[in-house]
């Protein structure tokens, strides 16, 4: 199960929640003089968040959330995701990151360099969350749409947000959470996320020997 | 000696085919040979003849061959999946 069926009243890692606001500061490029004029802020307000604090370290009037997004279209073409979307926030084969048309098509040279990674994550910077009833379903694409109701976060759009209310988990806000998901799903979330993190460039993996 | 005072003024876009001299307007290739830490674009002939060495510039990826054949730990994937 990817939802837990009875929610806790507190504030935790990778909950749904609602009600909040996603403010951007946008630049050209750096200001490194007086002149801190040249900004743009962009406010937004989606249906749905995802929780990107740790549960223990939520309070202090301080939150970071994550917008849940639309996924993408493509996913769709690749029969091992079709089957079920939240393989991606697992380790995968190699030949299961791709279309099997598209695993067909790289050079033999290709096909071992990318055998040689193993069984490891793919699209490292996406979680998908399943479908719920209480999630709102949308249309993809134009030419052939598909309905569905998964979303997705991507880790590099996580903010931080500053909120009076959220003082520590329990004394938080949490008539704005919807779904809250199983320990084990959470801890998916918590080991890619992870993930993300500890990746080292290749130019590091070796000099770091 | 003197100049010539009626020469008309050194038109820069010229330069290819003027007597001031840089490479003919012929037909020429260049292909950039990596050496090393090192890029360097050889000239050769529309027949593969060398001809001579245009440029030499530090090379773009760093990495060296053990750092490429190293695996990366995931599976950059995400250009397939792009809109």
């Amino acid at each position: 199960m990817f939802y837990e069926e009875q929610p806790q009243k507190t504030l935790r890692l990778a909950d749904i929640v609602q009600g909040y606001i996603v403010g951007t500061p946008a630049i050209d490029k750096p200001t490194l003089n007086a002149n801190r004029n040249l900004y743009s802020l962009k406010l937004t307000f989606p249906l749905y968040y995802v929780v990107m604090t740790p549960c223990c370290s939520i309070g202090e009037g301080i939150i970071s959330l994550a917008p849940l997004i639309q996924i993408k279209p493509k996913f769709f073409q690749n029969p091992y995701f079709k089957d079920d979307l939240t393989n991606i926030n697992r380790i995968m084969k190699p030949e299961q990151t791709v279309p099997p048309e598209v695993w067909s098509s790289f050079s033999y040279e290709m096909q071992q360099e990318r055998l040689l990674e193993g069984t490891t994550y793919s699209l490292v910077e996406s979680f998908i969350y399943e479908n719920h009833s209480l999630l709102a379903e949308y249309t993809l694409g134009k030419t052939n749409p598909i309905n569905t109701g998964y979303y997705m976060i991507d880790f590099r759009m996580i903010y931080q947000l500053e909120c009076k209310k959220v003082q520590n988990p329990k004394d938080c806000p949490w008539e704005s959470k919807i779904l809250e998901l199983t320990i084990s799903s959470r801890n998916e979330l918590r080991d890619k996320l992870a993930w993300y993190y500890q990746r080292r460039p290749k130019e590091d993996l070796v000099l770091a020997e | 000696m003197s100049l010539n005072q009626n020469s008309s003024p050194l038109n820069y876009t010229d330069l290819t085919t003027d007597s001031t001299g840089s490479l003919p307007d012929t037909q020429l290739k260049t292909i950039i040979y990596p050496f090393g830490k090192y890029d360097i674009t050889v000239v050769l002939t529309p027949s593969g003849e060398f001809i001579g060495i245009a440029e030499i510039k530090i090379a773009h990826d760093f990495l060296s061959y053990k750092q490429r054949i190293t695996p990366q730990g995931y599976h950059d994937v995400a250009d397939f999946y792009r809109e």
